[in-house]
């Protein structure tokens, strides 16, 4: 690199960064807390011990209704709520937002790098919940693809309501909790079309496509690709009103934020 | 002077409180001193220039655009803000490399640019392998003004740059926003040590409760104050009788004798009324008189004269 290039001004340099440099900026930015990385790949895995041997319906509710429908969202919203919030909390958000990145994209990138970070560490986590399902013998025919599909979109989606109530709040576990109450427990077992608004509904249609999960749980299966596009969609839906939000808003002190 | 920022009858509110009221001023070339008491609206206005916050009325320019979600004008800031929160868990030249991307330098310029500016900002090579979470506040404060110098901004706002560092550390800062102001670059600095303002600062805005109660070059400033009030040392053989006659007279508002060395300082409350009638004074007095001084204020002085 030449003299000239190091002594280049600020005026000289691009408008804003492109998508790769903000990328890499963001992945050296975005950590995650490592008490959560050691639950992700620990917890769920060790609880598999106290399942009987060859229960395959035991295996099945603690990975779908205990994993999926409630430990996953609550990850989610461990690690997503703080996204911003906690830049926010610790005062260095106004060394990301003085500079030359637009605030919808600051939002869209750190949640892109986390959502990569938490779909690799879910990936490893459910791999090896699998392998001791296997082990000891309660491995379910048919779950393998549902299980990381179902995984994969219900991040994408808990992860953009969780960065929107992160945005919204600093209390944003209690809303996480008030929107799981309200919506994914009650409003998801109701029989009408306002089910559609649970992501867990949308999840079950994947799931049911093994059909142990069928035979134990009950669940119908619905389309992947429908049932996929409403868990996205939902997610989009909470990221783009995340990115409108913190460009709206004002984000400063701390102390503001307590407001 | 073409000015970097020009602010017109900005005013700021948080709900019902006032943050700042009606202030416009502009901000050329060179340093220029921020300088007000806590709560002042220096913090308020450094928020709204670097386009954290927007104002409530009125108009701010940075570069003849408005700087809120601005990437085109945020582009040519550098911002050290007064708060030592860092990424603990980060090392310097990292999260210094990290910033020159996102202000759009290539990787290995933001790389080469980070050890640069740790360099220069005078921070210990053997600190540069250890976590921020682990730095006194003045290695922080280094920290903070590499990072806002890491893109070569054009214009460069400083909040308390001095906190935390020894008189060494704050000539190292002084020296390198001197080579700065002549490499043509604009900087703001707000700062509560105001004699390190006064040898920086061409010029000074002065706020007090959300108002510029003055701003210009401190001859400007002084002139300004001059016309609100003098303070004067006056030497003679009987200070406690001038005293009187000038308390009598109710040209004052304050004075001070020196018994030892015959001193009588005084603060005028209406110089206007005081000058002209100078020599009556002294001849209803019957003092002799042996020197007069005018008392030069340093900006402190001038500062706490204004808030006051």
């Amino acid at each position: 690199m030449s003299a000239t290039e190091q002594n280049v001004r600020a005026s000289d340099l691009e408008m804003s960064p492109s998508f790769i440099k903000g990328w890499l900026a963001m992945w050296m930015f975005t950590r995650m807390n490592r008490w959560t990385v050691l639950g992700f790949l620990l917890l769920i895995p060790l609880m598999t011990i106290t399942i009987d041997v060859g229960s395959q319906s035991q295996f099945i509710h603690l990975v779908l209704e205990f994993y999926q429908r409630f430990l996953l969202p609550i990850y989610c919203l461990t690690i997503f709520g703080p996204l911003i919030r906690d830049e926010v909390q610790s005062d260095t958000i106004g060394f990301l937002i003085t500079r030359p990145i637009s605030r919808a994209k600051l939002v869209l990138l750190k949640y892109l790098v986390m959502l990569v970070k938490v779909q690799i560490l879910a990936f490893a986590a459910a791999t090896i919940l699998l392998l001791v399902g296997v082990i000891r013998g309660v491995m379910v025919e048919g779950l393998i693809v549902p299980f990381f599909i179902s995984q994969a979109v219900a991040i994408f989606a808990y992860g953009g309501i969780a960065t929107l109530f992160g945005l919204f709040s600093k209390k944003y576990m209690v809303l996480g909790m008030i929107y799981g109450g309200v919506v994914e427990f009650s409003l998801g077992r109701i029989p009408t079309n306002v089910q559609l608004l649970s992501m867990f509904h949308h999840m079950k249609g994947i799931l049911a496509h093994s059909e142990p999960v069928r035979d134990v749980l009950h669940w119908e299966a619905a389309g992947f690709g429908i049932s996929a596009a409403y868990t996205l969609g939902a997610g989009a839906i909470a990221l783009v009103l995340s990115m409108l939000l913190f460009t709206v808003r004002e984000y400063h002190h701390a102390d503001d934020m307590q407001k | 002077m073409s000015a970097v920022v020009e602010v017109k009858e900005m005013s700021r509110w948080y709900g019902l409180v006032m943050g700042l009221n009606n202030v416009s001023f502009a901000i050329g070339s060179g340093l220029t001193g921020l300088v007000g008491p806590n709560g002042a609206g220096k913090s308020t206005l450094i928020s709204i220039i670097t386009g954290q916050l927007k104002p409530s009325s009125g108009s701010v320019s940075l570069f003849g655009e408005a700087p809120f979600n601005n990437p085109k004008v945020l582009q040519r800031i550098g911002f050290c803000p007064e708060r030592e929160s860092l990424p603990v868990e980060m090392r310097p030249a990292d999260w210094l490399t990290g910033l020159g991307l996102l202000s759009g330098m290539s990787a290995a310029s933001a790389r080469m640019r980070a050890d640069e500016m740790l360099e220069r900002v005078g921070l210990a090579r053997e600190h540069w392998q250890k976590k921020m979470g682990e730095y006194s506040k003045g290695m922080r404060q280094r920290v903070k003004l590499g990072q806002t110098l890491i893109h070569n901004p054009d214009f460069v706002v400083l909040d308390e740059p001095m906190n935390g560092l020894d008189p060494m550390g704050r000539q190292d800062v002084a020296k390198i926003l001197k080579s700065l102001a002549a490499e043509g670059v604009s900087i703001l600095i707000s700062s509560h040590i105001l004699a390190e303002l006064e040898t920086l600062c061409e010029t000074n805005i002065i706020l007090n409760w959300g108002r510029v109660i003055a701003s210009g070059s401190q001859q400007e400033i002084r002139a300004d104050v001059r016309n609100w009030s003098e303070e004067l040392a006056i030497i003679c053989d009987d200070p406690q009788r001038l005293a009187k006659v000038l308390f009598d007279a109710e040209v004052l508002a304050g004075y001070d004798i020196n018994q030892q060395t015959d001193t009588l300082k005084i603060r005028l409350s209406e110089p206007e009324k005081f000058y002209p009638a100078w020599t009556g004074f002294l001849l209803q007095s019957g003092v002799t008189v042996y020197e007069v001084r005018g008392q030069s204020r340093s900006l402190k002085q001038i500062f706490e004269k204004v808030t006051s």
